[in-house]
């Protein structure tokens, strides 16, 4: 009797674990729904993993970038000391051409200063910047985005501009309090309004994937050659005027079509970026509150 | 506790993954190391305890890293999924059969994940390149021996670790009640 009692109470449990089983299944399939097709939105859920795991990310890369640095600074450097020679001499022309070209800058600095005073032209306000490192990629090969250590709380958000020395490299899509996620100017997603520096004729430059651009929209009868400089537009408040995007690499002229198909080169080197300046975007609020002067 | 400690090896192989393994945004020979894990989880862990874990572990990537939510969740489930169907119809683990089967299982998966969402996101995804998926199926297979042994020893040794709470109960003298 007890026995069959205690058998009858076995198959019960037995049941209640399948149960539970069951439903802490169907809570995590749920939430993995939700989490997964739901919302393309970063919820407060998302924002916290990424602040766990940011700092942790954030080690990882400076221990990385100090082994390598460690490597450049001591290890190549004995391996390049026989070179020194050779690019001591490389190095003293590229002085004298920099110092040429300098003195050129300096030229058309002042003649532009002059021209703006003339025409009574207002500086633009300088816009202020945000410096921040890459703490970690897309490891998909997919998409081409990067983490940087400075979130909302340095007042970045989303649709900020991102830029480098060498020009631009992209946009934010994703804050955090102290992380945000970059979306490059070489992602496919990816589309900056542009102008081609010698004609001032407008396009858009897009994303290929691959560490080139793609210029669309440059009609057939507009002079574009090989070495023209590529800068942003300004339209749209976005990136600001004149920052430096890419050289043309490649024209190919086809006899359909109203339009080129132009190939640009970045002027950025994403293989070797790491240190990266967020732009703030402008407050609109602000800049209309202003009082207008007489 | 085994749990923990894989969570925290998963945690860690996903900062590994997004940091030293990716040098550049455009590298394309970065092993997978996510997947294996995932793999490893399959053919190792309970349904309930594997799922969790492997939830845990699409989530991170996601938020993390990914552009776009769910990819990555949606690439460690379905891998979870397939690979846990064909081990338990397997008679006994084999690196001979495994291997091979994780590499095809990434390979496919990938290329099942880069369509929909290819679809669902119509010119938003890199072209999908077939050498590089190749190499990267490739690396998975070449990684998966030495990170199954490595996570096998971790497995026994948080399975036989003896806890400080443990170490500290005392044991009763009085022998145990005769049951009835």
């Amino acid at each position: 009797m007890r026995q069959q009692l205690r058998k009858k109470r076995n198959s019960k449990t037995q049941y209640l674990r399948v149960l539970v089983v069951a439903v802490v299944l169907l809570i995590l399939g749920v939430l993995f729904l939700v989490s997964t097709f739901g919302s393309r939105q970063f919820g407060p859920m998302h924002k916290i993993a990424m602040e766990f795991v940011g700092p942790v990310q954030k080690t990882v890369t400076a221990t990385g970038s100090l082994l390598s640095s460690f490597k450049s600074d001591y290890i190549d450097s004995i391996q390049n000391f026989f070179k020194l020679n050779e690019e001591k001499k490389r190095l003293s022309k590229q002085l004298q051409e920099t110092e040429a070209l300098l003195n050129r800058s300096r030229e058309a600095m002042a003649t532009n200063a002059s021209l703006r005073k003339l025409l009574d032209f207002k500086n633009a306000a300088e816009q202020r910047s945000i410096a921040a490192t890459i703490v970690g990629k897309d490891p998909s090969p997919f998409f081409r985005s990067v983490i940087i250590d400075q979130g909302a709380n340095s007042g970045i958000v989303k649709g900020s501009p991102v830029v480098c020395s060498e020009g631009v490299v992209g946009q934010i899509f994703t804050t955090s309090p102290n992380y945000s996620k970059v979306l490059l100017a070489i992602a496919p997603s990816s589309a900056i309004d542009v102008l081609l520096q010698k004609s001032r004729v407008r396009g858009i430059l897009k994303g290929t994937g691959e560490l080139t651009y793609r210029l669309e929209y440059i009609l057939k009868n507009v002079d574009v050659e090989v070495g023209d400089y590529v800068v942003t537009a300004g339209y749209g408040g976005v990136f600001p005027t004149g920052l430096p995007v890419g050289i043309v690499s490649k024209v190919f002229r086809q006899p359909q079509g109203m339009f080129h198909e132009i190939e640009v080169h970045p002027a950025v080197d994403y293989q070797t970026i790491e240190h990266l300046l967020v732009i703030e975007k402008p407050n609109l609020n602000e800049i209309f509150e202003q009082p207008v002067q007489p | 506790m085994t749990f923990l400690c894989f969570l925290v090896v998963g945690t860690l192989l996903v900062v590994l993954q997004t940091t030293l393994l990716m040098p550049t945004p455009v590298w394309a020979f970065s092993p997978d190391f996510y997947f294996i894990f995932v793999a490893y989880l399959a053919s190792r862990f309970t349904p309930v305890l594997g799922l969790l874990l492997v939830y845990l572990l699409g989530l991170m990537l996601d938020v993390l890293v990914g552009t776009m939510l769910g990819m990555f969740s949606t690439l460690c489930f379905a891998g979870f999924a397939c690979i846990r169907l064909f081990s338990s119809r397997m008679v006994r683990w084999d690196f001979l059969y495994s291997i091979p089967l994780i590499s095809l299982t990434f390979f496919l998966l990938s290329a099942l994940v880069y369509l929909v969402f290819d679809f669902l996101y119509v010119g938003q995804l890199v072209t999908w390149v077939w050498w590089e998926m190749l190499i990267r199926a490739a690396l998975v297979a070449a990684f998966t021996y030495p990170l199954f042994r490595l996570l096998d020893k971790l497995y026994t040794y948080s399975k036989n670790m003896v806890y400080p709470w443990k170490r500290l109960r005392v044991r009763s003298d009085r022998p145990k009640r005769r049951q009835t």
